[in-house]
Protein backbone atom coordinates (compact mmCIF):
# COMPACT_ATOMS: atom_id res chain seq x y z
CA UNK A 1 0.00 0.00 0.00
CA UNK A 2 3.22 2.61 0.75
CA UNK A 3 4.32 1.74 -2.63
CA UNK A 4 0.94 2.36 -4.49
CA UNK A 5 0.85 5.61 -2.12
CA UNK A 6 4.25 6.51 -3.68
CA UNK A 7 3.77 5.61 -6.81
CA UNK A 8 0.08 7.51 -6.92
CA UNK A 9 1.95 10.74 -5.75
CA UNK A 10 4.76 10.63 -8.19
CA UNK A 11 5.31 8.11 -11.07
CA UNK A 12 1.87 7.87 -12.32
CA UNK A 13 2.21 11.48 -14.31
CA UNK A 14 3.41 9.31 -16.62
CA UNK A 15 0.15 6.87 -17.98
CA UNK A 16 -1.39 9.81 -17.76
CA UNK A 17 -3.85 10.70 -20.81
CA UNK A 18 -4.64 14.52 -20.94
CA UNK A 19 -4.57 14.89 -17.06
CA UNK A 20 -6.42 12.21 -16.34
CA UNK A 21 -4.91 9.52 -14.43
CA UNK A 22 -5.81 6.26 -12.63
CA UNK A 23 -6.00 5.99 -9.01
CA UNK A 24 -4.05 2.86 -7.38
CA UNK A 25 -5.41 3.26 -4.20
CA UNK A 26 -8.82 3.10 -5.89
CA UNK A 27 -8.18 -0.41 -7.70
CA UNK A 28 -6.41 -1.59 -4.14
CA UNK A 29 -9.80 -0.68 -2.32
CA UNK A 30 -11.47 -2.34 -4.71
CA UNK A 31 -9.24 -5.47 -4.21
CA UNK A 32 -9.44 -5.63 -0.87
CA UNK A 33 -13.00 -5.21 -0.62
CA UNK A 34 -13.76 -8.13 -3.21
CA UNK A 35 -11.12 -10.88 -2.02
CA UNK A 36 -10.61 -10.20 1.45
CA UNK A 37 -12.78 -10.82 4.74
CA UNK A 38 -15.13 -8.39 6.65
CA UNK A 39 -12.38 -7.87 9.11
CA UNK A 40 -9.46 -6.88 6.86
CA UNK A 41 -12.04 -5.16 4.34
CA UNK A 42 -12.75 -3.15 7.09
CA UNK A 43 -8.97 -2.00 8.17
CA UNK A 44 -7.96 -1.94 4.66
CA UNK A 45 -10.04 0.48 3.19
CA UNK A 46 -10.34 2.58 6.07
CA UNK A 47 -6.14 2.62 5.55
CA UNK A 48 -6.30 3.34 1.63
CA UNK A 49 -8.42 6.43 2.90
CA UNK A 50 -5.83 7.52 4.81
CA UNK A 51 -3.36 7.20 2.50
CA UNK A 52 -5.65 8.16 -0.71
CA UNK A 53 -5.88 11.61 1.80
CA UNK A 54 -2.24 12.14 3.00
CA UNK A 55 -1.34 12.41 -0.65
CA UNK A 56 -4.35 14.93 -1.74
CA UNK A 57 -4.92 18.25 0.08
CA UNK A 58 -6.78 17.47 3.20
CA UNK A 59 -7.12 14.37 5.30
CA UNK A 60 -10.81 13.19 6.28
CA UNK A 61 -13.21 12.96 3.35
CA UNK A 62 -11.19 10.31 1.39
CA UNK A 63 -10.86 8.67 4.86
CA UNK A 64 -14.48 8.52 5.58
CA UNK A 65 -16.01 7.79 1.99
CA UNK A 66 -13.46 4.64 1.05
CA UNK A 67 -13.25 3.55 4.43
CA UNK A 68 -16.91 2.48 4.40
CA UNK A 69 -18.11 2.06 0.46
CA UNK A 70 -14.79 -0.49 0.72
CA UNK A 71 -16.82 -1.57 3.50
CA UNK A 72 -20.03 -1.62 1.70
CA UNK A 73 -18.82 -3.13 -1.00
CA UNK A 74 -17.31 -6.23 1.00
CA UNK A 75 -20.93 -6.59 2.51
CA UNK A 76 -22.52 -6.78 -0.64
CA UNK A 77 -20.24 -8.85 -2.68
CA UNK A 78 -22.35 -11.71 -0.28
CA UNK A 79 -25.56 -10.89 -3.04
CA UNK A 80 -22.98 -10.43 -5.91
CA UNK A 81 -20.52 -12.03 -8.14
CA UNK A 82 -17.75 -10.32 -8.80
CA UNK A 83 -14.97 -12.46 -10.96
CA UNK A 84 -14.89 -11.58 -14.24
CA UNK A 85 -12.68 -8.81 -16.11
CA UNK A 86 -15.85 -6.78 -16.64
CA UNK A 87 -17.41 -7.08 -13.24
CA UNK A 88 -14.24 -6.03 -11.80
CA UNK A 89 -14.28 -3.30 -13.84
CA UNK A 90 -17.52 -2.13 -13.50
CA UNK A 91 -17.15 -2.38 -9.70
CA UNK A 92 -14.22 -0.18 -10.09
CA UNK A 93 -15.79 2.72 -12.23
CA UNK A 94 -18.94 2.42 -9.90
CA UNK A 95 -16.76 2.30 -6.45
CA UNK A 96 -14.35 5.48 -7.81
CA UNK A 97 -17.26 7.29 -9.15
CA UNK A 98 -19.09 7.18 -5.51
CA UNK A 99 -16.23 7.79 -3.26
CA UNK A 100 -15.25 11.21 -5.33
CA UNK A 101 -18.92 12.20 -5.10
CA UNK A 102 -19.19 11.53 -1.39
CA UNK A 103 -15.58 13.01 -1.16
CA UNK A 104 -16.50 16.35 -2.63
CA UNK A 105 -19.43 16.59 -0.35
CA UNK A 106 -17.55 15.49 2.43
CA UNK A 107 -14.88 18.32 1.79
CA UNK A 108 -17.53 20.80 1.89
CA UNK A 109 -16.98 20.67 6.02
CA UNK A 110 -13.27 21.98 5.09
CA UNK A 111 -13.99 24.70 2.91
CA UNK A 112 -16.69 26.36 1.00
CA UNK A 113 -16.00 24.70 -2.37
CA UNK A 114 -18.48 24.87 -4.94
CA UNK A 115 -19.36 20.86 -5.54
CA UNK A 116 -19.38 21.89 -10.02
CA UNK A 117 -15.30 22.17 -9.87
CA UNK A 118 -14.89 18.36 -8.95
CA UNK A 119 -16.96 16.68 -11.81
CA UNK A 120 -14.17 16.57 -14.15
CA UNK A 121 -12.50 13.94 -11.51
CA UNK A 122 -15.88 12.18 -11.09
CA UNK A 123 -16.28 10.67 -14.20
CA UNK A 124 -11.81 10.09 -16.32
CA UNK A 125 -10.33 8.53 -13.03
CA UNK A 126 -12.94 5.77 -12.40
CA UNK A 127 -12.81 5.23 -15.99
CA UNK A 128 -9.26 4.91 -16.08
CA UNK A 129 -8.91 2.85 -13.28
CA UNK A 130 -12.10 0.54 -14.42
CA UNK A 131 -9.92 -0.03 -17.53
CA UNK A 132 -6.30 -0.76 -15.44
CA UNK A 133 -7.27 -1.90 -12.40
CA UNK A 134 -9.35 -5.45 -13.39
CA UNK A 135 -5.63 -6.02 -15.11
CA UNK A 136 -3.46 -5.39 -11.77
CA UNK A 137 -5.58 -7.59 -9.59
CA UNK A 138 -3.73 -10.58 -10.97
CA UNK A 139 -0.38 -8.86 -10.13
CA UNK A 140 -1.61 -8.32 -6.93
CA UNK A 141 -3.47 -11.22 -6.05
CA UNK A 142 -0.75 -13.48 -6.78
CA UNK A 143 2.02 -10.99 -4.18
CA UNK A 144 -0.92 -10.64 -1.77
CA UNK A 145 -0.71 -14.79 -1.85
CA UNK A 146 3.18 -15.00 -1.31
CA UNK A 147 2.40 -13.03 1.41
CA UNK A 148 0.29 -15.12 2.75
CA UNK A 149 1.95 -18.37 2.07
CA UNK A 150 5.04 -16.52 4.08
CA UNK A 151 2.58 -15.91 6.98
CA UNK A 152 1.84 -19.35 7.16
CA UNK A 153 4.90 -21.04 7.03
CA UNK A 154 5.99 -18.69 9.88
CA UNK A 155 2.98 -19.49 12.36
CA UNK A 156 4.56 -22.96 11.45
CA UNK A 157 7.68 -22.40 12.73
CA UNK B 1 -4.50 -20.44 32.54
CA UNK B 2 -5.29 -19.35 29.13
CA UNK B 3 -4.99 -15.69 27.91
CA UNK B 4 -8.29 -14.43 27.54
CA UNK B 5 -8.37 -13.34 23.84
CA UNK B 6 -10.44 -10.14 23.13
CA UNK B 7 -12.13 -9.95 19.75
CA UNK B 8 -13.26 -6.57 18.36
CA UNK B 9 -16.52 -6.87 16.76
CA UNK B 10 -16.52 -5.37 13.15
CA UNK B 11 -19.63 -3.23 13.58
CA UNK B 12 -17.20 -2.27 16.53
CA UNK B 13 -14.36 -1.35 14.15
CA UNK B 14 -16.72 0.08 11.58
CA UNK B 15 -17.90 2.52 14.47
CA UNK B 16 -14.67 3.51 15.60
CA UNK B 17 -13.17 3.60 12.51
CA UNK B 18 -15.97 6.25 11.02
CA UNK B 19 -15.47 8.35 14.45
CA UNK B 20 -11.96 8.63 13.86
CA UNK B 21 -13.14 9.83 10.26
CA UNK B 22 -15.29 12.58 11.13
CA UNK B 23 -12.42 13.70 13.56
CA UNK B 24 -9.64 14.18 11.15
CA UNK B 25 -12.54 16.18 9.24
CA UNK B 26 -13.47 18.18 11.67
CA UNK B 27 -10.59 18.78 13.16
CA UNK B 28 -8.08 22.01 12.78
CA UNK B 29 -6.54 21.81 9.46
CA UNK B 30 -3.08 22.83 11.28
CA UNK B 31 -3.28 19.50 12.83
CA UNK B 32 -4.20 17.15 10.01
CA UNK B 33 -1.95 18.72 7.48
CA UNK B 34 1.17 18.17 9.74
CA UNK B 35 0.16 13.89 8.61
CA UNK B 36 0.62 15.39 5.32
CA UNK B 37 4.20 17.04 5.91
CA UNK B 38 5.60 13.85 7.72
CA UNK B 39 4.64 11.86 4.85
CA UNK B 40 6.35 14.29 2.54
CA UNK B 41 9.59 14.84 4.73
CA UNK B 42 9.53 10.63 5.04
CA UNK B 43 8.92 9.88 1.29
CA UNK B 44 10.49 12.68 -0.53
CA UNK B 45 13.20 11.02 -1.85
CA UNK B 46 11.48 8.33 -3.57
CA UNK B 47 8.67 11.07 -4.62
CA UNK B 48 11.60 13.72 -5.87
CA UNK B 49 12.29 10.81 -8.05
CA UNK B 50 8.94 9.57 -9.62
CA UNK B 51 8.22 13.37 -10.27
CA UNK B 52 11.52 13.80 -12.19
CA UNK B 53 10.83 11.00 -14.20
CA UNK B 54 7.61 11.44 -14.88
CA UNK B 55 8.54 15.55 -16.06
CA UNK B 56 11.00 13.87 -17.77
CA UNK B 57 8.40 11.57 -19.69
CA UNK B 58 6.07 14.71 -20.65
CA UNK B 59 9.15 16.68 -21.71
CA UNK B 60 10.06 14.43 -24.21
CA UNK B 61 6.29 14.18 -25.44
CA UNK B 62 6.41 18.03 -25.97
CA UNK B 63 10.15 18.93 -27.65
CA UNK B 64 9.30 22.46 -27.75
CA UNK B 65 8.64 22.59 -23.89
CA UNK B 66 11.80 24.01 -22.42
CA UNK B 67 11.99 26.87 -25.55
CA UNK B 68 8.88 27.58 -24.44
CA UNK B 69 9.59 27.98 -20.85
CA UNK B 70 12.56 30.13 -21.55
CA UNK B 71 10.51 32.26 -23.36
CA UNK B 72 7.93 32.91 -20.49
CA UNK B 73 10.71 33.54 -18.15
CA UNK B 74 11.74 36.42 -20.08
CA UNK B 75 8.62 37.31 -21.11
CA UNK B 76 7.74 37.41 -17.27
CA UNK B 77 11.39 38.90 -16.59
CA UNK B 78 10.56 41.77 -18.49
CA UNK B 79 7.20 42.72 -17.40
CA UNK B 80 8.08 42.34 -13.86
CA UNK B 81 11.31 45.19 -14.98
CA UNK B 82 8.79 47.12 -16.47
CA UNK B 83 6.15 47.12 -13.83
CA UNK B 84 9.38 48.10 -11.52
CA UNK B 85 10.43 51.39 -13.49
CA UNK B 86 6.70 52.49 -13.93
CA UNK B 87 6.10 51.93 -10.16
CA UNK B 88 9.75 53.92 -9.00
CA UNK B 89 8.52 56.28 -11.90
CA UNK B 90 5.45 56.96 -10.20
CA UNK B 91 7.68 56.88 -6.45
CA UNK B 92 10.19 59.48 -7.62
CA UNK B 93 7.44 61.79 -8.57
CA UNK B 94 5.73 61.88 -5.74
CA UNK B 95 8.29 61.57 -2.56
CA UNK B 96 11.73 62.45 -4.54
CA UNK B 97 14.56 62.66 -2.03
CA UNK B 98 13.57 60.12 0.49
CA UNK B 99 15.55 56.88 0.71
CA UNK B 100 14.64 54.49 -0.90
CA UNK B 101 15.68 51.29 -2.49
CA UNK B 102 17.12 50.89 -6.45
CA UNK B 103 15.49 47.83 -7.33
CA UNK B 104 12.62 45.50 -6.40
CA UNK B 105 13.24 42.50 -4.05
CA UNK B 106 16.69 44.43 -2.97
CA UNK B 107 16.10 43.57 0.36
CA UNK B 108 14.59 40.12 0.20
CA UNK B 109 16.86 36.68 -0.36
CA UNK B 110 15.32 34.49 -2.50
CA UNK B 111 15.74 30.66 -1.51
CA UNK B 112 15.42 28.11 -4.62
CA UNK B 113 13.36 24.99 -3.95
CA UNK B 114 12.85 21.88 -5.35
CA UNK B 115 9.16 20.67 -5.97
CA UNK B 116 8.30 17.25 -3.84
CA UNK B 117 4.82 16.73 -5.03
CA UNK B 118 1.85 18.91 -6.90
CA UNK B 119 -1.29 18.17 -6.21
CA UNK B 120 -3.49 20.10 -8.88
CA UNK B 121 -6.61 18.12 -8.89
CA UNK B 122 -10.18 19.24 -8.57
CA UNK B 123 -10.35 22.65 -6.74
CA UNK B 124 -7.55 22.53 -4.10
CA UNK B 125 -4.14 23.20 -5.91
CA UNK B 126 -0.90 22.83 -3.96
CA UNK B 127 2.94 22.36 -4.30
CA UNK B 128 4.71 20.34 -1.56
CA UNK B 129 8.34 21.97 -1.24
CA UNK B 130 11.72 20.72 0.06
CA UNK B 131 12.35 23.72 2.43
CA UNK B 132 10.90 24.50 5.51
CA UNK B 133 11.06 26.29 9.17
CA UNK B 134 14.76 25.59 9.32
CA UNK B 135 15.38 27.92 6.43
CA UNK B 136 13.48 30.51 7.32
CA UNK B 137 10.30 29.95 5.92
CA UNK B 138 6.72 30.99 7.38
CA UNK B 139 3.14 31.44 6.30
CA UNK B 140 2.48 33.84 3.74
CA UNK B 141 5.59 34.15 1.91
CA UNK B 142 5.55 34.46 -1.80
CA UNK B 143 6.64 31.74 -4.27
CA UNK B 144 7.85 32.38 -7.48
CA UNK B 145 7.88 30.36 -10.46
CA UNK B 146 9.58 30.98 -13.49
CA UNK B 147 10.17 34.87 -12.39
CA UNK B 148 6.29 34.85 -11.82
CA UNK B 149 4.05 34.74 -8.98
CA UNK B 150 2.85 30.98 -8.24
CA UNK B 151 1.56 30.82 -4.71
CA UNK B 152 1.87 31.46 -0.83
CA UNK B 153 3.45 29.41 1.79
CA UNK B 154 0.32 27.91 3.74
CA UNK B 155 1.90 25.39 6.36
CA UNK B 156 5.78 25.31 7.30
CA UNK B 157 7.15 22.07 8.63
CA UNK B 158 10.58 21.33 9.76
CA UNK B 159 11.96 21.19 6.46
CA UNK B 160 9.22 21.16 4.34
CA UNK B 161 6.50 23.63 3.33
CA UNK B 162 3.04 23.57 1.35
CA UNK B 163 2.40 25.97 -1.34
CA UNK B 164 -1.10 27.45 -1.77
CA UNK B 165 -1.31 28.03 -5.62
CA UNK B 166 -3.07 31.21 -6.86
CA UNK B 167 -5.30 28.56 -9.09
CA UNK B 168 -6.50 27.26 -5.68
CA UNK B 169 -10.41 27.63 -4.34
CA UNK B 170 -8.98 29.23 -1.37
CA UNK B 171 -6.73 31.97 -2.54
CA UNK B 172 -7.50 35.83 -2.52
CA UNK B 173 -4.89 37.90 -3.60
CA UNK B 174 -5.04 41.55 -4.44
CA UNK B 175 -3.89 42.24 -8.09
CA UNK B 176 -3.56 44.69 -10.08
CA UNK B 177 -4.32 44.86 -14.30
CA UNK B 178 -3.71 47.99 -16.36
CA UNK B 179 -7.22 49.20 -16.95
CA UNK B 180 -8.58 49.14 -13.90
CA UNK B 181 -7.95 51.97 -12.05
CA UNK B 182 -7.85 50.18 -8.66
CA UNK B 183 -6.65 46.67 -7.05
CA UNK B 184 -8.71 44.43 -7.43
CA UNK B 185 -9.43 40.70 -5.46
CA UNK B 186 -8.12 37.82 -7.83
CA UNK B 187 -10.03 34.61 -6.46
CA UNK B 188 -8.62 31.30 -7.53
CA UNK B 189 -11.06 28.83 -9.31
CA UNK B 190 -9.74 25.10 -8.68
CA UNK B 191 -9.94 24.78 -12.33
CA UNK B 192 -5.91 25.95 -13.06
CA UNK B 193 -7.09 29.28 -13.36
CA UNK B 194 -7.96 32.50 -11.41
CA UNK B 195 -10.58 35.23 -11.62
CA UNK B 196 -11.34 38.83 -10.70
CA UNK B 197 -15.52 39.38 -10.81
CA UNK B 198 -17.34 42.44 -11.33
CA UNK B 199 -14.47 44.16 -12.75
CA UNK B 200 -16.25 47.93 -13.85
CA UNK B 201 -14.26 47.56 -17.60
CA UNK B 202 -13.57 44.62 -20.15
CA UNK B 203 -10.09 43.89 -20.20
CA UNK B 204 -8.81 42.76 -23.34
CA UNK B 205 -7.13 39.20 -23.70
CA UNK B 206 -3.26 39.16 -22.59
CA UNK B 207 -3.14 41.82 -20.71
CA UNK B 208 -1.10 41.10 -17.60
CA UNK B 209 -1.76 40.63 -14.67
CA UNK B 210 0.22 41.74 -11.42
CA UNK B 211 0.30 40.55 -7.52
CA UNK B 212 0.28 43.77 -5.77
CA UNK B 213 3.32 44.74 -3.52
CA UNK B 214 2.70 44.22 0.25
CA UNK B 215 4.46 45.44 2.84
CA UNK B 216 6.77 42.94 4.33
CA UNK B 217 6.05 39.81 1.60
CA UNK B 218 6.79 41.55 -1.87
CA UNK B 219 8.43 44.42 -2.17
CA UNK B 220 7.73 45.26 -5.81
CA UNK B 221 4.74 44.49 -8.31
CA UNK B 222 5.44 40.94 -9.34
CA UNK B 223 3.79 39.22 -12.84
CA UNK B 224 1.23 36.64 -11.61
CA UNK B 225 -0.72 35.68 -14.99
CA UNK B 226 -2.55 36.65 -18.20
CA UNK B 227 -5.95 37.49 -19.01
CA UNK B 228 -7.21 34.61 -20.83
CA UNK B 229 -10.97 35.71 -20.90
CA UNK B 230 -13.53 38.58 -19.64
CA UNK B 231 -17.48 37.89 -19.76
CA UNK B 232 -20.23 39.80 -18.68
CA UNK B 233 -21.19 38.94 -14.75
CA UNK B 234 -24.45 36.89 -14.75
CA UNK B 235 -26.51 38.46 -12.34
CA UNK B 236 -24.86 42.43 -12.97
CA UNK B 237 -24.67 43.05 -16.95
CA UNK B 238 -22.89 46.23 -16.39
CA UNK B 239 -20.13 44.08 -15.13
CA UNK B 240 -17.20 41.80 -15.91
CA UNK B 241 -15.45 38.81 -14.74
CA UNK B 242 -12.13 38.06 -16.06
CA UNK B 243 -10.57 34.74 -16.10
CA UNK B 244 -6.61 34.95 -15.80
CA UNK B 245 -4.24 32.39 -16.24
CA UNK B 246 -1.13 31.33 -14.26
CA UNK B 247 2.03 33.25 -16.45
CA UNK B 248 4.27 29.62 -16.19
CA UNK B 249 3.15 26.17 -16.63
CA UNK B 250 3.03 25.47 -12.77
CA UNK B 251 2.64 21.90 -13.31
CA UNK B 252 5.85 21.42 -15.46
CA UNK B 253 8.26 23.25 -12.68
CA UNK B 254 10.93 21.15 -10.91
CA UNK B 255 11.69 24.05 -8.80
CA UNK B 256 10.61 27.11 -6.98
CA UNK B 257 11.69 30.37 -5.70
CA UNK B 258 10.87 31.43 -2.39
CA UNK B 259 10.62 35.44 -1.25
CA UNK B 260 11.82 35.66 2.20
CA UNK B 261 11.56 39.51 2.75
CA UNK B 262 14.57 41.03 5.04
CA UNK B 263 16.22 38.52 5.90
CA UNK B 264 18.12 38.39 9.09
CA UNK B 265 20.92 36.91 8.17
Amino acid sequence: MILATVLQASLIDVISVSGTKPDLLLILLAFFSINRDMDNAIITSFAIGFAHDIIGTSIGPGFLSMGLLGTALCYFKQFITIKTMPMQAFTIFVLGFITAYSSAILSRFQADIPIQHIYGSFLGTPLYSAVVGPFLFLPTAWWMNIQTQRKRIRTKR
Amino acid sequence: MARKQHRISNRMLLVWFTLAGFIFLLAPGGFTSRFQGAFAQLFRLPLRMGRTMSLSAQIVDSPHHELNRTQAQYENHITNLNAQIEEKTKQLQIVSGLRQRKYGLEGAALLQSDVISVSIEGPRNELIINRGKNDGLQQGQFVLGDNSVIGVISDVWSRTAKVQLITDINTKLTVTIRGLDKSVWMFGSGDGQAKVLWAKQRIPAGTNVMAEKQPGRLDSSIVIGKVVGCERNNQNALLWDITIKPACDIVMLRSVTVIVMNPEQ
